[in-house]
């Protein structure tokens, strides 16, 4: 029994070392999302409002998107233990991630509860997802998908260990109506979780009868932000989603299809920076024998929750397939962690089936040397190539420019700053930590507050006096400014251009 | 009635067009080989120790990604949907279920394992019949059944 716990104390403390090691520094710098989630949070702790002014929302209108709220309110405590930076924006993130790995060890455990390997599965089911390519991704930057794969985890295990114990059903209800608040593709995800739960599972929740009404009051109070700003927090899903392009039976089915390529899986992830690494796929190459011998081993086990398992794995593609492009990692993160989970059970069934020790000892050695290379190349990949590669991907460079602009700024009495990159305002609250109190009445024009003007592709000076002009580097204005300042990323590429111009 | 539906299904499967691809074996992982090299020992500069950059960066690690992307891309289910039409993606799917759980064939499994590969060293580019002939056979286990 201590042995069993000391190994899930190692497991979680690889997790977090993982997930908390350079984490205000890789990926190399705040996206402009996570800086809005940031500011906002920071917004919160001070005033109580977001950066419109509005009083503790239920979601939160950000660059026109309107999240969910939970995710920003998350963020809060962070910022009142490490004030606002890198690391406490994305703490929470981390935190959660370390905690699903916890929380993963309890699912896979009730899940095989009728096996006798039942702790096997459980930890190396942890330890899969602790090392994860695709997890580590989510759980070291600030992006409320991952808050709510922490939640969803949740969820589904106290409703598993709710057989006989009601109020744990309860804190399951509570758990899903969270997820409800944390993620746009949640909206579509713990409907359908929730939906093959109540299926598969409809012998143990009857027997409940009419108590089952609270924990669905539950659920439906977490709907409330959702439906009570119903054509806002709609607005993404009708910009990303399929049903307003053509063909959308064919993109979904197309879309869902694409979240099972083994290219996708393994070799190739999506073209989205934040996504993965380049070089690798989202998931180790070693563990693909181990999740189709999982697979296997699953079908043919006698677990009652095998249904769930399978259930689990083959919607876990439907909120990715509903939006374009496809595939996606970051819409199908709800596949975590039955991928873990399935990898462990192949490793088990490898290691108890009954082959000649030679063989099995061989292959399992063959198994161990690739998984050493798989993960060493992914550390290396991470750490040293990433921070360069993907350097534009986030938002490198900012900081440096708002940093030194506000180191300056009063012997200006304009600076305009391009908004080429997108967003460039909440760059200048977020890293000079501008009064939100003194930023709300200036909220609704995003062009300009303060002594700052944002502009498109060019800048035409409307103020007398001197102004500090931050430019993207390709723009070169004619007559020349007088530069005063280059700004490199990680990569050391020029992303900013600073002139003085009278 | 049930034969007759199989047989309509089978002629879906046969009749779907085979989907053009991209050229995807050996000598396309040959051309990228270099460039790959050049652009992932250049990130890890010179101040790193050659023996490391060689371990993580070397014709065989990039080699094996490269074909395994060709090789993982006939067992895509969005291939296997533009080869045997979305009608043969569920006897396909019956067929492996079959192979694999019901009557493990070994020698089966690896031939299945195998096949794939073999366009990625010789030509053999109707490499995407195979999943029709797997999508029917899968159709006559169902039948058989």
């Amino acid at each position: 029994m201590i042995s069993r716990n000391i190994l899930l104390i190692l497991i979680l403390t690889i997790a977090a070392l993982l997930r908390f090691y350079q984490l205000g520094h890789n990926p190399p710098e705040l996206y402009v999302d996570e800086v809005s989630n940031g500011y906002n949070a920071y917004s919160i702790l001070k005033t109580a409002m977001d950066e419109y002014g509005n009083f503790l929302p239920l979601t939160f209108r950000a660059f026109g998107d309107y999240n969910p709220a939970l995710s920003v309110y998350l963020l809060v405590p962070a910022i009142v233990v490490f004030g606002l930076n890198e690391f406490a924006v994305r703490f929470p993130s981390a935190l959660l991630g370390t905690l699903t790995v916890l929380l993963t060890y309890f699912l896979a455990k009730k899940l095989f509860e009728e096996t006798k390997y039942k702790f096997s599965i459980a930890h190396i089911s942890a330890l899969l997802l602790a090392i994860s390519p695709w997890h580590l991704q989510f759980s070291r930057y600030d992006h409320e998908a991952n808050f709510m794969v922490f939640f969803v985890v949740l969820g589904t295990t106290l409703f598993l260990f709710s057989k006989n114990n009601y109020r744990v059903l309860v804190l399951s209800a509570i758990s899903f109506a969270a997820t409800l608040n944390t993620y746009q593709g949640a909206k579509i995800w713990v409907p359908v979780i929730l939906m093959a739960l109540v299926l598969i599972y409809k012998k143990q929740l009857l027997k409940w009868k009419l108590k089952l009404l609270i924990p669905a009051l539950i659920v439906i109070v977490g709907a409330i932000p959702i439906v009570t700003n119903l054509q806002q927090s709609t607005i993404r899903a009708r910009s990303a989603g399929i049903f307003e392009k053509e063909e959308p039976v064919k993109l979904f089915i197309s879309g869902y299809l694409s979240h099972f390529s083994p290219n996708f899986l393994f070799v190739t992830p999506d073209n989205i920076g934040r996504h993965s690494i380049p070089g690798m796929g989202h998931l180790y190459i070693f563990e693909l024998p181990l999740i189709l011998a999982g697979i296997i081993f699953a079908i043919r086990s006698k677990t009652p929750h095998k249904k769930f398992l399978f259930a689990w794995l083959l919607l876990a593609p439907i909120p990715a397939a509903l939006a374009t492009p496809t595939p996606h990692a970051l819409r199908s993160i709800t596949f975590l962690p039955i991928f873990s989970i399935l990898a462990a059970i192949g490793l088990v069934a490898i290691i108890t089936a009954r082959t000649s020790f030679k063989f099995k000892a061989t292959l399992l050695a063959g198994l161990a040397i690739v998984a050493a290379y798989n993960m060493v190349t992914y550390f290396h990949l991470y750490y040293k190539h990433y921070p360069k590669l993907k350097a534009a991907d986030w938002n490198d460079g900012h900081k440096e420019m708002v940093e030194y602009v506000d180191s300056i700024k009063d012997n200006y009495e304009v600076i305009a700053v391009s908004n080429y990159y997108g967003h460039p305002y909440i760059f200048v609250l977020f890293y000079s930590k501008y009064d939100p109190a003194a930023y709300h009445s200036q909220s609704q024009d995003k062009t300009k507050f303060d002594k700052f003007e944002f502009f498109g592709a060019s800048w035409d000076k409307k103020v007398a006096g001197t102004a500090l002009v931050v430019r993207p580097h390709w723009q070169k204005p004619d007559p020349p400014p007088k530069y005063i300042k280059e700004i490199y990323d990680t990569a050391d590429t020029l992303v900013f251009r600073i002139s003085e111009e009278e | 009635m049930r034969y007759a539906t199989l047989l309509i299904l089978a002629i879906f499967i046969i009749s779907k067009d085979l989907p053009m691809s991209d050229q995807c074996d050996r000598a396309t992982a040959q051309t990228a080989l270099p460039v790959r090299i050049f652009s992932e020992t250049t990130i890890d500069g010179r101040d790193q120790p050659v023996l490391v950059t060689r371990f993580f960066h070397n014709k065989v690690t990039i080699m094996s990604s490269e074909l395994g992307r060709c090789y993982f891309n006939f067992f895509d289910l969005n291939f296997v949907v533009n080869s045997a039409s979305l009608f043969g993606l569920l006897p396909w799917l019956y067929f492996f279920y079959r192979i694999f759980l019901q009557i493990p064939k070994y020698p089966c499994i690896l031939a299945i394992f195998i096949i794939p590969a073999v366009p990625l060293f010789i030509a053999f580019p109707q490499v995407a019949y195979l999943h029709k002939v797997f999508a029917i056979i899968g159709l006559v286990l169902w039948a058989k059944r």
